[in-house]
């Protein structure tokens, strides 16, 4: 039997229960003032799309009840006693996360070019001048988006290497300020021309469970 | 909410409890390689 890890917390007065992935219950494994939920497992779960949104829906469900940073999909541990070294092993890292993200939520922010460009020629310099061209033009869109760095906690984008999606982004926001950070993106993307930008959220903070601001 | 964002936080970000786990050294590649096996297990599910 392994131990399937959804997030990291603290041990709080709610408690931890109803059901995990496959209806396996949930529960607590405690290192004070940490706390790992766990469900238990004889297998890892399937790799499915199925299956993520499932575990998804749980990590949302006990977010919304707990202070929580999201344990990346497929955290399996051998049993109890691996979950506590790693609550005490990390002990600082996982308090910081939670510090950071406390009372924030994630959005996640896509820019795609309106026309997919394709960067063919018919010789590899050409090829290489387009995609690098591609990849100005994408810099002067993330130049564009700055504004919206004061009205979140923290922000990572990043440039794919994709010449479909320009830029990707994702940023910590206060629960409260979520109205006006997404009317923020509906507005510049009114602005921007030859891009649309797609907002999801809110996340929990899958994105800053490191616990480094930025 | 599109299947790219989720796959992003699900596969790519989160707290990493499992040493197994190397997608945090080159997400994006790999993303994209569990994008495309995801994908395709998700039409033979959904054509099945």
């Amino acid at each position: 039997m392994s131990v399937l890890v959804y997030g990291i917390s603290e041990r709080g007065e709610r408690p931890v229960g109803g059901p995990g992935l496959q209806q396996r219950p949930l529960r607590g494994v405690y290192a004070d003032p940490l706390a790992a939920i766990v469900s238990d497992h004889d297998d890892a779960p399937p790799r499915t799309v199925e299956t993520l949104w499932e575990y998804e829906q749980i990590v949302e469900r006990i977010a919304h009840l707990h202070t929580m940073i999201p344990a990346r999909f497929g955290g399996l541990l051998d049993d109890d006693e691996a979950v506590i070294d790693m609550l005490r092993t990390r002990r600082e890292e996982l308090l910081a996360a939670l510090g950071h993200t406390r009372g924030a939520v994630e959005l996640a922010l896509r820019a795609s070019w309106q026309q997919a460009p394709e960067p063919h020629s018919q010789t590899g310099t050409g090829y290489m001048r387009a995609r690098l061209e591609l990849r100005r033009q994408a810099r002067e869109i993330a130049g564009e988006l700055v504004p919206l760095d004061a009205l979140a906690r923290a922000s990572r984008c990043e440039l794919p290497a994709r010449p479909q999606q320009p830029l990707r982004c994702a940023y910590l926001v206060d629960r409260e300020a979520v109205r006006d950070f997404t009317a923020s993106i509906a507005q510049l993307d009114q602005q921007l021309s030859g891009v649309e930008l797609v907002c999801t959220g809110p996340w929990p903070p899958y994105s800053f469970a490191d616990g480094v601001a930025e | 909410v599109t299947l790219v964002d989720l796959l992003d936080r699900l596969l790519a970000g989160g707290v990493v409890v499992h040493g197994h786990i190397t997608l945090a050294a080159a997400d994006i590649d790999l993303v994209d390689l569990d994008l495309g096996i995801l994908l395709a297990s998700h039409d033979k599910v959904a054509g099945g």
